[in-house]
């Protein structure tokens, strides 16, 4: 084997080291870009949705002009949030239901809620682990837990 | 390249705090005039209830004041409403790249019912 020869073989030996070392720091900030980008999409959409579910809520139910309207609340959030959150299921809660803590949510759903607090105001709730592109190595498990609550309108007695 | 993933998280952070406070600012004004016409005080209390029940502080973002939310007079009139925040970019990894706090604003406004009692 001539010395030209061994000389190659080195130098592509040290490529293919510096390859792996590098690949898996472009990769990590690959997907945590992409799933960064992805999560700031989909928070934007559950803040606009609790935020429409809220203004819903704070409007009075359907058939009983006393209570709020905690049920249309949440089917608005999730009309509102399903186009945005990609293949993300979303569990809409019966109406004064709180919603699980966003870990005890299995990855991929998000749960909606609206109840009547004790102070009297509305809170329409959005909490979850939404579908994330990045691989589980990765460790990019992303939490949405968000909320909003309005006072409803009222008159005076 | 780490610099710059910094760079774009604080921008994606950016965008997404202002989100936030649009729209607790936007529920605080519709909150306003949910309270019966000329109680000032009740419409004001339950913008600020509604603000900062919605806008929490959290890692890097800390709610400031909510201002012009005074109530309104009469049926049909509107209110507007003001909020600021500050993003704390110096008490996270984004410091890096952002060496400062950031102060932004929202306003909003929401028109009272013609049909609203007093």
């Amino acid at each position: 084997m001539s010395a030209w020869g061994g000389r190659i073989r080195e130098a592509c030996g040290q490529a293919t080291v510096e390859f792996a070392m590098v690949i898996g720091v472009f990769l990590l900030l690959l997907f945590s870009a992409l799933s960064a980008s992805l999560y700031t999409v989909e928070r934007g959409a559950a803040v606009t949705g609790v935020a429409a579910g809220a203004r819903v809520a704070a409007g009075a139910a359907p058939g009983n002009p006393n209570a709020s309207n905690v049920e249309g609340a949440t089917a608005e959030v999730a009309r509102v949030v399903k186009p945005s959150l990609f293949g993300t299921r979303v569990n809409q809660l019966p109406g004064g239901a709180s919603c699980r803590s966003p870990r005890q949510v299995p990855a991929g759903e998000v749960d909606v809620c609206a109840r009547q607090v004790p102070s009297g105001m509305v809170r329409v709730e959005l909490r979850g682990r939404p579908a994330n592109p990045a691989p589980v190595a990765f460790g990019l498990d992303w939490v949405l837990d968000v909320g909003a609550e309005i006072q409803p309108v009222t008159f005076k007695p | 390249m780490i610099a710059l993933m910094l760079g774009f998280l604080a921008v994606l952070v950016r965008v997404e705090a202002q989100i936030e406070l649009e729209s607790a600012t936007s529920l605080a004004a519709a909150a306003a005039v949910s309270a019966p016409a000329g109680d000032y005080a009740l419409s004001s209390r339950y913008a600020l209830d509604t603000w900062q029940g919605t806008l929490h502080y959290y890692g890097y973002l800390r709610p400031g004041a909510l201002q012009g939310c005074a109530g309104y007079g009469d049926a049909g009139e509107q209110v507007t409403c003001s909020g600021t925040a500050t993003l704390l970019f110096r008490e996270t990894p984004m410091g890096l790249v952002i060496p400062f706090d950031l102060d932004i604003s929202a306003s909003a406004t929401a028109r009272s019912s013609g049909y609203r009692s007093r």
